[in-house]
Parts: structure tokens; C-alpha cells; sequence
């Protein structure tokens, strides 16, 4: 009943950009990011000798394993427990005076360095969802997250992961707050963030969003894995709300692009 | 109590606000929930995933919104109704959701009809909020304005792939959009609510979002080789509407799926 997909509106033009050279052997594509590769936690003095202190959980859900489930399930029922808590007495790693504006810039550290559940391969500094750490009115320290999509399932998860993050180093009265202005835009993820998607196969945002003007712009997105600037969209929307689906048409393999927002 | 610039007493502009601010998020919830029945029914698998990519988005929309709705009328009221207590604990005649969103998935041209005429709507109206004096709807709009853009474009291109398709094709998009066109006037007519919003600063003038809007469906119809349709606008009683609690016979149904879980199990959670 439908005819075939329209021809894209121009062939690759642009120039895309830049994007490291494709890694020799490709890796599977949404590698669950765990072991092998830690999302850049810099030199957390967190749970020191806890096995796997990091991605556990991440990699848990990335499965969608029971884990996942027993790990959302508890969530509500122990309000400040974190996963992590039980590894490191409160107040144990903290090493700046509560109050003080060293406490602020070692919240922020810690929560800079969360992974996010969806693409654990960045931590929020990465992806630009960390807006500020700062004191709210009751002197308590408030961290200020901006969600990606107005939907993204993914923010009950970062705000548990960051209290839970922050708790474990003995920051337990912090305070994970949503800010909406200014919205998110794929220009925040930092080049490093862009760095590693490409590491990891999905390709960094290029083009311009459709809300930037009546006419999409398709600029031409590297394949990365073989570099290739040969690649379709194969679907607008992909896994999740930051992602379209495209293939490439020189190794024909599918890969993620994140969308430009 | 002191009055805006416009005159209008303060008191007068909460009211409105909270009536607005709940207009929008029930739109936005109604919208995703019908699209929402289409997850693992799509007619192909990445139209699955974009449907529910869509709704989710929409979704995201309506829970800050509800939110806020509940706390602009705990102020005016002293209750709060939470977006749990607004989108399950309502019946049909106190939603406020233009009727156009509740309209049925008829077969997916009907979606794709539905959500052409409502994304072109939200887009010119998000653009437009952008711009409110208040903090929170124009945050809202800002994000949104950049999600509803892919909405209109995803729709815009279903549109046309079905319109200038096959036979078969192009006259299913051709009735998806006679049934959809009698509820689209009630998008643009403005009333007592949107003009003290309006004048406040805090709202869009629907009326003002309607030039754009036409702009943009008159050339996706062209370029579908489609017409606009010219069916007469449907009011309810009274000329009444969905911004009233005035619905279609398909709300209620709509409704008894979303709510009736939380209804049975009170409190419920997973």
C-alpha cells in the first residue's frame, strides 16, 4: 500500500564532522559498556577494593535482566538508600567540610562523572545534562539536571544513580533537581562525549534539527565503522528518543546516529 | 489585588493560567495515549518504534505540564491534585483536550492525518510559548517546540508517501483527512481563557497560530497531490467543544483504558 521510501532529498553533500578514524577491529554495537571500558569515572576514591564498584547496575539494565527489575522495584521502598550505600559509611570518603564551597566542587565532580543509563558510555558531563551544583535554600547542595527529551525514561534513573553516587561518597542530604531552560541541545555533548559515541558505534550528531528552519538540512553521516559517508536514515526514531537508525551503505551494517536537538 | 498591565486582575490571570496550562497538558496526554495503542502494532517495525518514540515525547510533555496544572490550582484552591490525580482521577467531562486528539486509529492513515493536523498545530503553538512571561510554560515550550518539529516532519512525510502514493493509498490519506478537518477549528477559536492569557502574556492567541498552520498543511497537501478538505466544522451542544469537556463518543473508551488500572488499584506502584 506504500511506495518505497522517497529518495533522500540530495545526495551527501556536506561536510560531515569530523570523526576519528574508525577503531580496526569493530565492536558489537550497543556493547554493553561495562567492564572493559569505564565511563571515564576520574579517580573516584569511591568504594575503594568494591568488585566492580562501577557499572554494575548500567550494565544490568542494559540487559534488562531481573537486576533491572529488583533494582527498580526497591527504588521507591528505600528512599535514600542507594545501591551503592552500603559499601562506604556515610560521610566515610568525604573529604571537604559539609557547607563548604570544596564540598559543592566535589558534588559536582561525582555527579559529572555518572554514567548515563541509556548510553553508559558517557557520563552526564559528556552528554551537557549537568547544569549546576548549587546550594538551594536551606543550604542544602542541589544538583540541576536538564533532560534530553521531554519523555526520556531515562531521567527517573539518572536522578536515583546521582543520589545514590553522591550518597555512597557521603553526600546524603543532596538534592537531584529537573530544569527544563534552556533545552537541552546535541551541542552540549562535549567532544569528548563525541569521542566516544563514535568509539562505540553510534554516530555523533550532525545536520541540523528540523525546529532550526521549514527545511531539513541532511548533511552526510560517517558510518562508524568503516568510515563510510555512504549511509541512509533508515528510521527518524530509533532505540531511544536521542537516536535515529540509519545503515551503511558501503559495510551494510545498521548503526545509531544520535539526532541533532 | 494589584492588576497586570493589561488591567486584568491577577486573580483572573491564575484562573486562566491553571485552565491554559491544563488545555495544553491534556492535549499533549490524550495525543500520546491514542498513539500509544499502536506500540507493538505498528504496521512495520520502525513505524512501531517512531509511533512510541512520539508518544513518549508527548508524554514527557503532559507530566510536567499536569504537574504544573496541579500546582498553579493548589494555589487558587489549597488542594493539589498531583498529574496522577489529573490523568486517572478525572471523568470525560473535566478533560479539556481538543477533541482532534482523541480521535480513533482508524487505520494508520487516520494517525497519520491526526497527528499531521495536531503537530503543525503544536509546533506554531510551542513557537509561540517560547516567548511566555511565565518561567515554567516557556520551558516547557522549549523543549517541545524542538521534539514537535520531528513530530510534524515524521507526520508530514507519511503524508505524502501515502497521499502520492497508490490509488489505494492516496484515497485512504484522502478520508483520514475528511474525518480529522471538522475538529480542527476548535485548535484556533479563542474564548475567555486563552484571550486573558493571551493578554497576560502568559498564552498564545490561537487565532494568531492559525495563518501559519494553514501555510504549512496547504503545501503538504500539494505535495501529496491532496486537497484540503471542505467538511463543515463539528461543534458539540451549544457550540461547545473539548475545551469545555465536550467530547467525541471516543474519549470515554480512550479513558476507561488509561484509568481503569489505577482506579482498581489505588495507589498502586511498580
Amino acid at each position: 500500500m506504500v511506495t518505497g521510501p522517497r529518495p533522500p532529498a540530495g545526495a551527501p553533500t556536506a561536510e560531515p564532522r569530523a570523526v576519528p578514524p574508525p577503531p580496526g577491529p569493530p565492536e558489537p554495537a550497543a556493547a554493553p559498556a561495562g567492564g572493559e571500558r569505564r565511563p571515564a569515572a576520574p579517580d573516584l576514591p569511591a568504594a575503594v577494593g568494591a568488585p566492580a564498584a562501577e557499572p554494575g547496575p548500567y550494565r544490568v539494565r542494559e540487559q534488562g535482566g531481573p537486576g533491572d527489575r529488583d533494582r527498580r522495584g526497591a527504588a521507591p521502598a528505600a528512599p535514600p538508600a542507594p545501591p551503592e550505600a552500603g559499601r562506604s559509611g556515610p560521610g566515610a570518603e568525604s573529604g571537604a567540610e559539609p557547607g563548604g564551597a570544596a564540598e559543592l566542587a566535589e558534588i559536582e565532580r561525582i555527579a559529572a562523572s555518572v554514567p548515563d543509563p541509556e548510553m553508559p558510555m558517557l557520563t552526564l558531563e559528556d552528554l551537557g545534562i549537568l547544569r549546576a551544583v548549587r546550594r538551594g535554600g536551606d543550604g542544602r547542595p542541589v544538583v540541576e539536571v536538564t533532560p534530553t527529551y521531554s519523555g526520556c525514561p531515562a531521567m527517573d534513573a539518572i536522578r536515583e544513580d546521582v543520589r545514590g553516587r553522591l550518597a555512597a561518597h557521603g553526600h546524603t542530604g543532596a538534592e537531584v533537581r529537573t530544569v527544563l531552560s534552556p533545552p537541552w541541545s546535541t551541542d552540549l555533548i562535549t567532544e569528548e562525549g563525541r569521542r566516544k559515541l563514535a568509539e562505540h558505534g553510534i554516530a555523533p550528531p550532525t545536520g541540523r534539527a528540523p525546529a532550526a528552519g521549514a527545511v531539513m538540512v541532511p548533511l552526510s553521516v560517517r558510518c562508524p565503522r568503516c568510515g563510510s559517508t555512504r549511509t541512509r536514515e533508515l528510521s527518524r526514531f530509533g532505540s531511544t528518543a536521542c537516536r535515529a537508525l540509519r545503515v551503511c551503505d558501503a559495510c551494510r551494517e545498521p548503526f545509531d546516529h544520535v539526532k541533532p536537538l | 489585588m494589584s492588576g497586570n498591565e493589561n488591567g486584568a486582575p491577577q486573580a483572573e490571570v491564575d484562573t486562566a493560567t491553571a485552565a491554559y496550562v491544563l488545555r495544553l497538558g491534556d492535549d499533549a496526554l490524550i495525543a500520546s495515549q491514542r498513539l500509544a495503542e499502536l506500540a507493538a502494532r505498528g504496521p512495520q517495525l520502525e513505524e512501531d518504534v517512531a509511533l512510541a518514540n512520539i508518544a513518549l515525547d508527548l508524554l514527557g510533555q503532559a507530566r510536567v505540564l499536569l504537574d504544573y496544572a496541579g500546582r498553579l490550582e493548589e494555589q487558587l484552591t489549597g488542594v493539589l491534585r498531583t498529574e496522577d490525580d489529573l490523568a486517572f482521577l478525572r471523568d470525560e467531562r473535566q478533560f479539556c483536550n481538543a477533541r482532534l486528539v482523541e480521535l480513533p486509529n482508524t487505520d494508520f492513515a487516520h494517525t497519520v492525518a491526526r497527528q499531521l493536523l495536531f503537530s503543525g498545530y503544536a509546533l506554531e503553538l510551542y513557537t509561540a510559548l517560547q516567548g511566555s512571561a511565565d518561567e515554567t510554560v516557556a520551558g516547557v515550550a522549549g523543549k517541545a517546540v524542538k521534539e514537535v518539529a520531528y513530530h510534524r516532519d515524521h507526520a508530514a512525510r507519511w503524508a505524502v508517501r501515502l497521499g502520492d502514493g497508490t490509488e489505494e493509498s492516496s484515497e485512504r490519506m484522502a478520508a483520514a483527512l475528511e474525518a480529522c478537518w471538522p475538529y480542527t477549528g476548535e485548535l484556533f477559536t479563542p474564548d475567555e481563557v486563552t484571550r486573558t492569557v493571551a493578554a497576560a502574556g502568559v498564552g498564545a492567541d490561537p487565532a494568531g497560530l492559525r495563518p501559519g498552520w494553514d501555510a504549512f498543511i496547504d503545501g503538504v497537501l500539494a505535495e501529496a497531490g491532496l486537497h484540503r478538505p471542505e467538511t463543515a466544522q463539528i461543534t458539540g451542544p451549544a457550540g461547545l467543544g473539548g475545551r469545555q469537556g465536550v467530547h467525541t463518543e471516543h474519549l470515554g473508551y480512550l479513558l476507561a483504558e488509561m484509568q481503569h488500572i489505577h482506579r482498581s488499584h489505588p495507589g498502586a506502584t511498580w
